[in-house]
């Protein structure tokens, strides 16, 4: 065992007093494995790096970009000793990290969080005071100064300091022992356009002096800008390591698509294979090669964007495309939400059936009312069909009895000529009648019509 | 280590807390001889310093001296020069125990001025009213030793003010730990027979006074002064040991 240690430089890591695993000797500049750092928090614990792989080479800059909250700044102050990981093993130039921090002392300078200068001194004071305590010759102080730029404002007070100023003075601090590693974070931090310029030039003409330089950095373009390797991280974890130009530089754009219904666009767009991200009105569309193919999967459902703006590819794109697609695993439940979801899942079943009770007892309601509709409608028909039987045997009646009737009416018909023929002879012949009037002839205040009713009235009764 | 110290001291210096807190520290001293001056009681110099008049006031310098001791470790620019610090020298040992030497060293100008004032000003005006109470010489000397004592305690206490800054990081949680340790000390340990033997400010005062005795309530006690100091000096020990594990292991803001 002490031979393997001898051999692989691990004496030290086995005084570590967390669990840690051994990292063959290599000739990166910084290489860590399996590092993990959780805070507590209010709020519980917090896992600032989970399982960090690293490895940066030397020379040239590295940068460590990632999203807000995905470990940069935790995986700096792990480097440096500020912070003690709760696992895994660091590597600094081959000397484990933080046992082997004395033997670096010199190698490594660090610009992490504010450097806490005084601000009634002059910057020059300063770092002359960190240079005492550095064990650095005060000339140096002027050499630093000079290089970051800033030997014209080395006797203003400190508290007069731009903010740049300040990021430049603090660089300078960290360069006082002429580092083989520096180590910056947020460079550009609260920077204006000329300022981030400034610091972001110095930092290259310091990696391009020999000095490997580690930013952590937010912002997709500065590492783009400055850097020759880069780790994207995002929630503690390495996403992918490799150079600028193969992680960050190609033509790969975000869509920006504003239509009236995004809802259905995004569901239409995904289903085209695009990964899509909806921001109220408006949708994101990352890694587009071509933006015309939006339009088209749109044009097919008759969907036209009144907005459709290619952007350039922000670092939540890229870490979104880094990002591995893992199939969703549901979350173990607490055991609240355990009963409650059994609860729910009874009172769903609870449902159904009482639903699928209330279907059939609808579908027999309705079973039976057909049936009594169907009864009734038998009933009425055969009601119908004996009224029309009595109705045609009436009829049948009737129309016997007239086919009876038919050959007396007939015969009088046939007799009616001769009755009033004879009639019309007797009203010719003269003839006294009781009251004087001849026979025949109507009386004064006789009605019309009344002459013949006799015959008449014998007509209608023969029908 | 030295090149450390000086820039904990170059820092301390110059920070605008410690100023007020020297300020205070002299203006305390001027306001009690001159309360002295007026005072209708007349008591000889020599009965001030037996019955711990001038240790009182001298306790009030020590209090301020752990205030700066705190004040020298805790706050955010404290903080950021821990950080800078540590990165161009990793060894934290070294850091921490520049720091609390650096807070035991810087506050002794500021203590020594003081008491001078305070002793100076004490003879003076016992002087000029003629009631010294013994032969100026011996009374000199006792004011000196008593100095030097009072000194001492005051690079304890600022030693032991960084070691608790360290502890419990922000210089109100520090300072109201020690008001609070005083409160419960004056009101309800001292009452106890046995205790007042232990307790930390009944030892203060006894090794500023130096008399072998010392008042606690109504009752005269005998405390040695070597126990007193013994005593003192193994509690700040402890608790600047503590401290240095905890800043060993615990993280940097």
């Amino acid at each position: 065992m002490g031979h393997l240690n001898s051999l692989t430089g691990q004496g030290n890591l086995s005084r570590m007093p967390y669990p840690v695993r051994v990292i063959p000797g290599s000739d990166t500049a910084v290489e860590t494995l399996g590092l993990r750092k959780a805070y507590r928090s209010v709020r519980g614990r917090v896992v600032g790096v989970d399982g960090l792989d690293l490895r940066v080479p030397a020379g040239g800059v590295h940068a460590l970009l990632g999203l807000p909250r995905s470990g940069k700044t935790t995986a700096l102050r792990l480097l440096t000793g500020l912070a003690h990981a709760d696992a895994g093993a660091i590597k600094i130039f081959g000397v484990p990290v933080p046992d082997g921090l004395p033997d670096l002392a010199g190698r490594i300078g660090a610009v992490v969080g504010e450097p806490g200068f005084q601000a009634r001194l002059s910057g020059h004071r300063n770092l002359a005071i960190l240079a005492i305590a550095a064990g650095v010759p005060r000339t140096r102080v002027d050499e630093v100064l000079a290089r970051v730029i800033l030997t014209d404002r080395a006797k203003a007070a400190y508290g007069t300091y731009s903010a740049d100023e300040q990021r430049r003075l603090a660089l300078a601090a960290a360069l006082l022992r002429d580092p083989d590693l520096l180590v910056v974070d947020e460079p550009s931090g609260g920077l204006d356009a000329v300022g981030t310029r400034e610091i972001r030039q110095a930092l290259r003409r310091l990696a391009d002096q020999g000095t490997t330089v580690l930013v952590a950095t937010g912002v997709l373009t500065e590492a783009q800008q400055i850097a020759d390797t880069v780790t994207v991280l995002d929630g503690g974890r390495v996403l992918a390591q490799g150079t600028v130009a193969d992680l960050l530089g190609d033509a790969k754009v975000t869509v920006r698509v504003r239509l009236d219904e995004p809802g259905k666009a995004a569901t239409t767009l995904r289903a085209a294979g695009f990964k899509v991200r909806a921001d109220g009105e408006l949708l994101h569309v990352d890694g587009v090669a071509e933006p015309a193919d939006i339009s088209r999967a749109l044009a097919k459902q008759k969907l036209f964007p009144g907005e459709l703006a290619p952007q350039r590819e922000g670092l939540a794109a890229v870490v979104g495309r880094l990002r591995p697609v893992a199939p969703s695993v549901p979350e173990p439940l607490s055991r609240a939400e355990e009963r409650a979801a059994r609860k729910a899942a009874e009172q769903q079943t609870a449902d159904r059936k009482k639903a699928a009770d209330q279907r059939r007892a609808d579908k027999e309601a309705a079973e039976k009312r057909a049936a009594a509709d169907k009864a009734v409608a038998e009933k009425t028909a055969a009601r119908q069909a004996i009224s029309d039987g009595k109705a045609a045997a009436k009829q049948a009646r009737i129309d016997d009895r007239a086919a009876r009737k038919q050959p007396t009416t007939d015969e009088k018909a046939a007799m009616k000529p001769d009755v009033e023929r004879l009639t019309a002879e007797l009203d010719a012949r003269p003839s006294a009648g009781p009251d004087g009037a001849k026979p025949g002839t109507a009386k004064p205040d006789a009605k019309p019509g009344t002459a013949r009713p006799t015959a008449s009235k014998r007509a209608k009764g023969s029908r | 280590m030295t090149g450390l110290l000086w820039a904990e001291l170059r820092r301390f210096g110059v920070r605008p807390a410690i100023r007020w807190i020297a300020a205070g520290m002299v203006l305390h001293v001027v306001v009690a001889v001159a309360l002295t001056a007026f005072e209708a009681d007349v008591s000889t110099l020599a009965e001030l310093l037996t019955r711990g008049e001038i240790s009182f006031y001298a306790m009030t310098s020590v209090f301020l001296a752990y205030v700066a001791g705190v004040l020298l470790v805790t706050g955010d620019a404290a903080s950021g020069g821990t950080r800078a610090l540590l990165t161009v020298e990793p060894r934290r040992g070294r850091v921490y125990w520049s720091k609390v030497a650096a807070a035991g060293l810087a506050v002794l100008p500021g203590v020594a001025a003081a008491y001078a004032l305070l002793a100076l000003g004490m003879y003076g005006v016992q002087a000029r009213a003629g009631g010294l109470g013994g032969p100026p010489a011996e009374l000199a000397l006792a004011l000196t030793w008593s100095g030097v004592r009072v000194l001492a305690l005051a690079a304890c206490a600022a030693a032991c003010g960084a070691a608790l800054g360290v502890l419990v990081r922000r210089w109100w949680m520090a300072v109201l730990l020690a008001a609070a340790w005083v409160l419960v000390e004056e009101t309800v340990l001292s009452t106890m027979p046995p205790a007042p033997a232990w307790l930390v400010f009944a030892n203060a005062d006894g090794s500023i006074r130096g008399t072998g005795t010392l008042l606690s309530g109504d009752a005269i006690l005998a405390v040695p002064v070597g126990h007193s100091a013994l005593l003192l000096l193994c509690g700040t020990t402890a608790l600047t040991l503590l401290g240095w594990v905890v800043f060993r292991y615990r993280d940097v803001r």
